[in-house]
């Protein structure tokens, strides 16, 4: 299942952070959408250890921590989409393949009312 | 790199040393004791050697040299495993008390939270961490599993003062009382004893001493006994410079005291025997047990023979005993015997040998599901990979298996496995991996909560130290740990580690996390008691309108119980509740320009000031007028700043905004104000001193200052959530000096001060009034001058309508009053928009109005009016005589029109001059400003064209459209302006105005004929020969009374401004032939307006001033058979203007282009529908006013019919001078062929005015102009 979906700035501010779950863990899931945000730095700045994946928009596995795994995926302009999940036998291709899709055309939906205003930030 | 030198390294020596059993009497414990010391701590500082050097062969045949060795002394009583328990809690008291210590250190730096001091020393691991570290290694030490912990020697130590000390020697080493380890048979008893004789010199001579030694020497062999004589120094106590015990007891006070009976031979005594007894004794003894343990080994296991064997054998016993922690191996099993000599290998440094041992043994146990004694073995194996530098990947695979192993067993391998961690981590980090470091500290966090927060920690410093440093790692795990901190109620340490952890989150928009973090330190500081701090913390987060409304009451309740233990109203200098939009800072205050009204402060100084340019006296005669009157009082540096007047408040404007979803109260805000007598102070210091101390000084000061020197106002208020109040803050200074504005304060829930610097958040300052000098800096822009007090009058203007319809006509009255005592002169005043309010006389206020506009008031004002110079004057003086002081105010009256539809803003500015002369201020002027909306009422719109009947008549319609939603207005009167026009109505009013009214929406149209009346050039104009019928009701039953005079006093002013705002759009205005028509008209329910409207004035011109009329028949009868027929016609000719005109008239044959010359005249321009009952309307049918499109498509139609020509017949062209004011008559002849309808319109006049003199301000008048002749239809039958 997918957790909680979060747009983070070129500047790593966070533009949107929206959790699924029902229970009130807002919190923790900014603190792991944080703390991957060293990891995107580390892959970003560091093209040789990525090696063929430097072109690629879709990062990967960033960060397994306890139940969750998160996924990102870096835009052209440092756009950051993080995504977490608790599908812990997921594979890369999978995330890359459908979920990013599924889950930004879902933000793209669901936001297009009050959210799109900020989304237009980005 | 030497892995000798690694943290790792070093530890491994320190902790992975023989280590010596000490059994000692109670005599010599006491003998030691009188040192401070036991007997084991005095001989503790002497077990590590430095500098050794002794030779060591080990199995292979080459010798090698050890340079550093080290022994580990215990009491028999402690070799065995450490009580979990007590280990437990030393680790506590070990956490504990570091937490006090970095705490109070962290608290020294607390008082001023300095954000900035964080950077360098956080980086630093703190140091207890090592502490902890080792101590957590120690709780797995005396394992059974591994020999490097067994007793590789026993000192035995026996006082001389003890009876029978040989028996005692034996009694020690007695099997009961010996640890587990050498009972169990987990080790081998037989151990190298070391019989150690210790003397007190204080006792006595050392004669007894050696007699015993002798005896022991008898009985236990000579090399293994010594005797050791301390406490040498009799009298003084011995205070050692730098203490070799010092380190090891941490208690501080006795420190001094240590040793202090021991002098230098005693110690040089004590070195003497640990060095023997390491490297003559223990050394040599390992080495042999390992050469012994070596041939062992390879007799029973090495060879090929040798490990078939060893494996059918294993298996064979593998269905046998199957406990959890594998079979049990005696000391002298081989098993056992190889991990010693592995061990003994590693201790020695032979770590070849200790390796291809451990190798082998590890198998071993692999098999025999031995796993904790597997676990140990690959531990051990990892570690000398790493005494190797061999194969990294080697000893991490090692390490991460004895880890994994010892996590596997559970409870059982706890701390071995946190040991096994612990020095993997080493073994990382010594090898800058520190990111996998931390992944293990993460590992290592098991069930202990403590242990798990401190391990927390680690990691976070891990994440601190890899490169590139992941901060918000560090951040992230510093909050873990502090969370965990917290459940073991380690607050110190959740603080520390939160304080920490906010460097990463501070400045970043991550405000969710930040203040989880601001909130709990606030929290927990407020647990510990200390309030400030913790209000501090606190108040970082009130401002969260980013949480949800829950956590915003959360976090406000708290800070307010935070606040509340405090105990008394705390201060806070940047509370973020309410937020302060600083852009929105105004300050109001008046010097020489007062205001009436707040929607007056808001106008632009600009258009204040273009309004005044003419009343006030210039600046810089004024400024001239100063220097001179009060050089001595006013320096320069006064001129730039701001002068208010004592007695008048100097307002500022504030927005508060609520941020929270919740409501504030927020009680007595009020400015924080300085004053100071001397008006020099702020040129010469000030400046200098500290901004920060004042504001300290004043916070207190102002609570006191209420009485003094100045007053400030104070506001309460409640702010809902997410609003924004705007707040007018005042202080009113009492007395001459200087007043500066610092910030403002408020209160927050009654418990809580904030305040706001001005000063502080200078870029976007909003100072509307100052005088705006661009280099004034932003503290100038506070600071006032006060100077004693002058009058200021009050002034209003009463009743102005905020609504009104257009055209409506109203009377005000303007109120002034002088509630001071000083008297004021020259009262001036200028209006905005003259169109809409103009300045009425003083009589004007005892009249009834509407009334007095009628003609039969009293004409006696109505020769005061239209005197087109006073109005021209745009600033009104007040008569010299006016003076207005005391309670009663001055009224003078004001006529409001609402001239044009729009939302209009009139601006009045009234000067005064103060008689005082020896004021800073010469003058005042006070600014009033109202905003009126006028609606639209009736839309009217007039056309005239020349009457083709009479050559002085002309033709007005009249269009009125009312344009309202609900009103109705009665037309009433329309009049001409001037006095040579008449104007009368073609129909009865009754016939236009059926119902009298005109409902809304409703359209009206009506005729007019419209005389000029004028005659021959009379320059001096007679007003009294008034003319009748310049005015026409439309009411039918109205007496003639209730005509409206358009020439009396104000609408003849409105008039001048209309036509003054006309002129603008027309130019041809000053020809005498045009005429102003003003239309009266009232509603109908009087409630709304009860004055009468004046209409939009329309000025309108004839073609010019040539006027002409064709008489001649209409129809005519002739017989064509005869001849062709001649018609004589006449053409009248008027001049109207003043000057003699030159006309030319030039007839042209029908050439069949139908060109029609437009000429410049205005009435035709206009182009009215081509309504329905037009021609009805008209009796004389004669006149034609057809519009442009209607006449060429007759003029094509008539082509169309080829309609035979006609000749003009006289002649072809014609030239007359007119006199001014005359007539003339031109004859006129055509010549018909044949029968039928002729346009006799095919002629051209010209006319041309002599051009007029320079200086004439009718520059643009037309001179000359062209006019093509008007359609005049001629009907010719056949005559029978």
């Amino acid at each position: 299942m997918i957790v909680c979906v979060a747009v983070v700035g070129h500047q790593n501010n966070p533009l949107y952070i929206q959790s699924f779950t029902e229970a009130d863990d807002a919190l923790k899931l900014h603190h792991i959408v944080h703390c991957s945000l060293d990891v995107v730095d580390e892959r970003v700045n560091n093209p040789k250890k990525s090696g063929p994946m430097l072109n690629e928009t879709f990062l990967g596995l960033l960060y397994p921590i306890e139940n969750y795994k998160v996924y990102g995926y870096l835009t052209n302009t440092k756009v950051k989409f993080i995504l977490v999940t608790t599908d812990l036998d997921v594979k890369d291709a999978d995330v890359r393949n459908t979920s990013f899709i599924v889950v930004l055309n879902g933000i793209y939906y669901q936001t297009s009312n009050e959210r799109m205003a900020q989304f237009e930030l980005v | 790199m030497d892995p000798a030198r690694t943290p790792l390294g070093q530890m491994l020596l320190e902790e992975i040393t023989p280590v010596v059993m000490v059994l000692s009497t109670p005599s010599v414990e006491e003998t030691c004791l009188k040192n401070g010391l036991s007997f084991l701590q005095m001989l503790t500082p002497f077990c590590s050697f430095n500098n050794i050097d002794v030779p060591v062969r080990t199995a292979s045949d080459q010798p090698y040299r050890i340079h550093k060795f080290k022994l580990r002394l215990f009491y028999g009583s402690n070799v065995r495993k450490p009580d979990l328990k007590v280990a437990e809690e030393q680790l506590m008291q070990v956490i504990t008390e570091s937490g006090e210590k970095v705490f109070s250190e962290l608290c020294s730096d607390a008082s001023k939270v300095n954000h900035e001091h964080a950077s360098s020393e956080d980086r630093n691991t703190p140091s207890w961490f090592q502490f902890f570290n080792k101590e957590l290694v120690r709780m797995a030490s005396f394992s059974d599993h591994e020999a490097f912990d067994h007793p590789v020697a026993c000192l035995l130590a026996v006082s001389s003062k003890d009876e029978h000390p040989v028996s005692r020697f034996i009694d020690l080493f007695n099997t009961n009382k010996l640890p587990s380890l050498l009972k169990d048979g987990a080790m081998d008893p037989k151990i190298l004893k070391h019989y150690l004789l210790v003397h007190d010199n204080q006792d006595g001579s050392a004669d007894r001493a050696s007699k015993i030694l002798t005896e022991m020497r008898n009985t236990f062999g000579s090399s293994d006994c010594v005797l050791l004589s301390i406490n040498s120094s009799l009298d003084a106590p011995i205070k050692h410079q730098d203490n070799p015990w010092a380190s090891q007891i941490c208690d501080a006070s006795s420190n001094q005291d240590l040793g202090c009976f021991l002098n230098i031979d005693d110690i040089n005594e004590i070195k003497d025997l640990m060095q023997d007894l390491s490297s003559k004794h223990i050394i040599p003894n390992m080495e042999q047990k390992i050469r012994v343990l070596n041939q062992q080994v390879s007799a029973t296991r090495k060879g090929f023979k040798n490990q078939i064997k060893n494996l059918w054998w294993r298996k064979g016993k593998e269905d046998g005993v199957d406990s959890l922690n594998g079979p049990t191996y005696n000391y002298n099993s081989i098993e056992s015997q190889i991990r010693v000599l592995g061990d003994y290998a590693f201790m020695l440094r032979d770590y070849e040998l200790a390796l291809s041992n451990y190798r082998l043994i590890s198998t071993d146990y692999k098999i025999d599901k031995a796993w904790k004694r597997y676990a140990g073995v690959q531990e051990m194996m990892g570690l000398t990979y790493f005494m190797l530098d061999q194969s990294r990947k080697e000893a991490e695979y090692c390490m991460e298996n004895a880890f994994n192993t010892y996590l596997k067993l559970g409870l059982l391998g706890q701390q071995n496995a946190t040991r096994c961690g612990l020095w993997w981590i080493e073994m990382l980090k010594a090898r800058d991996l520190f990111k996998e470091a931390a992944t293990v500290y993460f590992r290592i966090c098991g069930e202990d909560i403590l242990h798990s927060a401190v391990m927390l920690e680690q990691a976070s410093y891990c994440y601190l130290l890899s490169k590139p440093s992941m901060s918000r790692k560090y951040g992230f795990h510093l909050v873990l740990s502090g969370e965990q901190y917290k459940k073991c109620d380690q607050i110190k340490h959740a603080i520390r580690t939160y304080r920490s952890a906010l460097t990463v989150f501070r400045g970043t928009t991550w405000s969710y996390i930040n203040d989880h973090v601001h909130f709990h330190i606030g929290q927990w500081y407020a647990s510990l008691g200390m309030y400030e701090v913790a209000v501090k913390h606190m108040t970082e987060i009130l401002a969260c309108s980013h949480q949800s409304k829950t956590t915003q009451e959360l976090f406000l309740s708290d800070f307010l119980q935070v606040v509340e233990k405090t105990g008394h109203t705390f201060e806070v200098t940047k509370l973020q509740l309410p937020v302060i939009n600083i852009s929105s800072l105004k300050v109001i205050f008046e010097d020489h320009r007062t205001f009436g009204s707040s929607s007056a402060v808001d106008t632009k100084e600009g258009l204040w000031h273009s309004l005044e340019e003419d009343m006030i006296p210039s600046f810089t005669a004024a400024k001239t007028n100063w220097l001179e009157l009060q050089s001595k009082l006013i320096s320069k540096k006064h001129n730039q700043s701001n002068v208010c007047v004592a007695g008048e408040a100097v307002k500022v404007n504030i927005e508060f905004i609520n941020p929270l979803q919740i409501t504030i109260p927020v009680s007595g805000v009020t400015l924080i104000c300085k004053y100071s007598t001397s008006t020099d102070e702020l040129t010469s210091d000030a400046k200098g001193s500290s901004v920060k101390t004042d504001n300290e000084v004043d916070h207190f000061r102002d609570t006191s200052s209420y009485n003094s020197s100045f007053l400030v106002s104070e506001v309460d208020f409640s702010l809902g959530g997410g609003e924004t109040t705007l707040v007018q803050l005042s202080v009113t200074p009492k007395e001459v000096g200087t007043l500066e504005i610092l910030g403002v304060r408020w209160k927050l829930s009654g418990t809580i001060v904030g305040f706001h610097n001005f000063e502080l958040s200078h870029p976007k300052k909003n100072i509307v009034k100052g005088r705006r000098k661009a280099k004034q800096s932003p503290n100038e822009k506070f600071k006032f001058m006060v100077i004693k007090s002058i009058p200021k009058i009050q002034g209003s203007v009463q009743s102005l309508p905020g609504k009104a319809y257009a055209g409506d006509l109203r009377q005000l009255m303007l109120e002034l009053r002088n509630p001071s005592e000083f008297p004021v002169k020259n009262l001036k005043m200028k209006i905005s928009h003259p169109r809409f309010l103009i300045i009425g006389n003083q009589e004007n206020v005892k009249l009834e109005f509407p009334g007095c506009l009628t003609k039969t008031t009293d004409s006696a004002q109505s020769g005061a009016h239209a005197n087109p110079n006073v109005m021209s004057e745009t600033v009104f003086s007040f008569p010299v005589d006016t003076s207005i002081q005391g309670e009663t105010p001055l009224s003078w009256p004001l006529w409001f029109r609402a001239a044009v539809p729009g939302d209009i803003s009139l601006y009045m500015s009234i000067y005064y001059e103060i008689e005082d002369i020896s004021s800073v201020i010469r003058y005042r002027t006070l600014r009033l400003h109202y905003n009126v909306q006028v609606l639209p009422s009736l839309d009217v719109s007039f056309q005239i064209s020349p009457s083709r009947l009479r050559i002085h008549d002309f033709l007005v319609r009249l269009d009125v459209i009312n344009k309202t939603s609900s009103e109705s207005f009665q037309v009433y009167q329309l009049s001409s302006v001037g006095h040579h026009w008449e104007i009368s109505l073609l129909q009865p009013p009754d016939a236009i105005f059926p119902s009298q009214t005109l409902m809304a929406g409703q359209a009206i149209s009506c005729f007019f004929t419209l005389k000029n009346s004028r005659r021959l050039s009379k320059l001096e104009h007679n007003i009294s020969t008034m003319p009748l019928g310049s005015d026409v009701l439309l009411v039918p039953q109205c007496s003639q009374d209730l005509v409206y005079n358009t020439n009396n006093v104000p609408l003849v002013n409105f008039h001048y401004f209309e036509r003054l705002q006309q002129k603008a759009l027309h130019e041809d205005l000053g020809d005498l032939n045009t005429v102003d028509l003003v239309l009266i008209y009232r509603p109908l329910n009087s409630s709304i307006s009860p004055g009468l409207p004046d209409p939009p004035h329309v000025i309108t011109a004839s073609t010019g001033p040539i006027s002409w009329l064709v008489d001649g028949p209409q129809t005519l009868h002739h017989d064509f058979s005869a001849s062709f027929c001649e018609i004589n016609l006449k053409m009248r000719l008027y001049n109207s203007s003043d000057a003699t005109a030159f006309v030319h008239i030039d007839t042209t044959d029908f050439d069949g282009s139908g060109e029609h010359v437009n000429s410049v005249n205005a009435v035709q321009s206009a182009t009215p529908d081509n309504q329905a009952g037009w021609h009805d309307v008209t009796p004389v049918n004669e006149i034609k006013v057809t519009p442009n499109a209607l006449e060429t498509q007759q003029g094509k139609a008539l082509l169309l019919e080829s309609v035979s020509p006609y000749i003009w017949s006289g002649s072809s062209s014609t030239n007359i001078h007119l006199e001014p004011m005359s007539s003339a008559e031109i004859p006129l002849q055509i010549c018909v062929f044949s029968p039928g309808t002729y346009d006799l319109s095919n002629y051209v006049l010209s006319w041309k005015l002599p051009s007029q003199g320079l200086g004439d301000s009718d520059e643009t008048k037309q001179h000359s102009g062209k006019c093509q002749g008007y359609k005049y239809y001629l009907t010719v039958l056949q005559s029978t």
